[in-house]
């Protein structure tokens, strides 16, 4: 099954969730990401989801200069984005409950 | 976690050229989209990218895909064209910044906003006279007499000097605040103060009194009258050096015009609305210019108006010594008869003699009823 419409969904949780854990910057969650499983994950869809939760108000951002590059944008969770990630939190939990019973009389 | 790596040859903004050029392509499938938006999404992608092209040695293409797909990518993922379904549509913060981002790109805003800075000293010596007369009037000084400059307590020099020291902060407040960098909550607050001085100084401009004929300082000067106060009295009373009232007056100018009040009088203080009458002579002939007039203040009374008559004030006349001049009557001599009222005073339109019992001359020929100043107000036939 092709995971990048199931990411969709989820993508702002995926990249809430690595932000919770602590402030990243667009490369390092793009990373992380991966290294987590979500091997598909585009780069576009990463940067794009970061700039419309900050966009939103769930994310904060401030600058770190890199030891001899250029600075880094290091992105950070606010409360909005906690009660968002929550929320969603929440939400896909009861979602996938809902799939794996669906899975389970299915007898898979 | 990167460590050390090759800086690659840097075209201003720090990104390498690969990025540039990838990134390029990309700004080129993402036109008719929000300018400054799409600059800054790709700012942010431009220092990660960089990254990867340097841990990788594969193509950007290769390892992003072709940057039309990946702008495809990105303006959806950010938002940035309007979803297939369910889209909201931009709230009104959205809107708002939208708005600003477009404002602030504008060739007027660039010129008007590179000019301002050159106001600056301006605004801090506004903004030090807003606070003085900002504090006064809120310790109870009128609005109207704050302007040009406040005189706290009627003294000018103090107003001055008050100025002149706000003025001082105000402006080296100003000056050490030029060049720094203020966080959201300063500049919402000097927002706020600016604003505020913005109304204030309407407000003030606006309370300022336009020359009324009633009350303006322009009549004062009219009918020759010094009188220290922004409005005119509604009435004059007089009194004999000893404190005796004297029942009635007349009074001229220097050029011996009749000194008259106006008939209506409004206490802009306390909003009354003061009717004076003009007293007649016998002959039914109105005397403009005698005082005290029979005077009556509209008040309210059971939920209508009423006009009542207002009773000479308590005064406490301090005792004056003159010395008493030979051929002038003793102070205190006078008994409330007119004739000894002015004693010595040659105020008459036509020369006469003075130093007669009476006064002014030919005064009881035109205003017998002079001699009885107390009948009732308002009776235009004197009995």
């Amino acid at each position: 099954m092709d995971t990048t419409q199931l990411l969709k969904g989820v993508l702002d949780l995926a990249v809430l969730s690595v932000l919770a854990r602590e402030d990243a910057y667009g490369y390092e969650v793009v990373r992380t990401l991966r290294e987590a499983g979500l091997e598909d994950v585009g780069d576009a869809s990463v940067y794009g989801t970061l700039r419309r939760l900050f966009r939103s108000g769930k994310l904060t951002t401030y600058l770190v200069p890199s030891e001899g590059g250029p600075h880094r944008k290091y992105y950070g969770l606010n409360d909005l984005g906690r009660d968002h990630l929550e929320v969603g939190a929440k939400t896909w939990s009861s979602f996938s409950d809902v799939i794996d019973g669906l899975l389970e009389v299915a007898g898979r | 976690m990167t460590s050390t790596f090759e800086v690659h040859d840097s075209p201003g903004n720090g990104s390498p050229v690969s990025v540039t050029a990838y990134l390029e392509e990309v700004r080129g499938h993402m036109e008719g989209l929000d300018s400054e938006e799409v600059e800054e999404l790709l700012d942010d992608i431009a220092l990660g990218l960089g990254e990867l092209d340097r841990e990788s040695q594969e193509d950007l293409a290769v390892l992003l895909g072709e940057p039309a797909a990946f702008a495809a990518e990105l303006m959806e993922s950010a938002g940035l064209i309007p979803a297939p379904e369910g889209d909201p549509g931009p709230t009104l913060g959205q809107y708002l910044r939208r708005l600003r981002r477009r404002v602030r790109h504008s060739v007027w805003y660039r010129e008007v906003a590179g000019f301002l800075p050159e106001l600056r000293p301006a605004w801090w010596v506004l903004r030090g006279w807003v606070l003085v007369t900002m504090v006064l009037v809120l310790a109870g000084e009128r609005i109207t007499e704050v302007l040009p400059v406040p005189e706290p307590a009627g003294n000018g020099l103090l107003g001055l000097v008050v100025l002149a020291i706000a003025v001082v902060f105000s402006v080296r407040r100003g000056r050490a605040a030029v060049g720094r960098k203020r966080g959201r909550g300063r500049r919402l607050v000097e927002i706020l103060v600016g604003t505020v001085s913005a109304i204030w100084v309407l407000a003030v401009l606006a309370s300022v009194p336009s020359p009324d004929p009633f009350e303006g300082p322009v009549d004062l000067f009219e009918q020759g009258l010094a009188y220290p106060y922004q409005f005119l009295p509604a009435n004059l009373y007089a009194y004999l050096p000893d404190g005796t009232e004297l029942p009635a007056v007349l009074l001229y100018d220097q050029e011996g015009r009749p000194v008259e009040l106006p008939r209506a009088h409004t206490d802009p203080v306390r909003g009354w609305d003061y009717q004076s009458l003009t007293p007649v002579d016998s002959r039914g002939r109105q005397v403009p210019n005698i005082y005290p007039r029979p005077l009556e203040v509209l008040r309210p009374t059971n939920g209508s108006w009423t006009r009542v008559t207002v009773p000479p004030p308590l005064v406490a006349v301090p005792k004056i010594d003159l010395g008493g001049e030979p051929g002038e009557p003793a102070a205190g001599s006078g008994n409330g008869d007119a004739g000894t009222a002015v004693p010595g005073v040659d105020a008459g339109p036509e020369p006469g003699s003075s130093g007669t019992t009476t006064a002014v001359p030919g005064i009881e020929e035109r205003i017998p009823s002079l001699e009885r100043p107390q009948d009732p107000p308002g009776d235009e036939t004197a009995p």
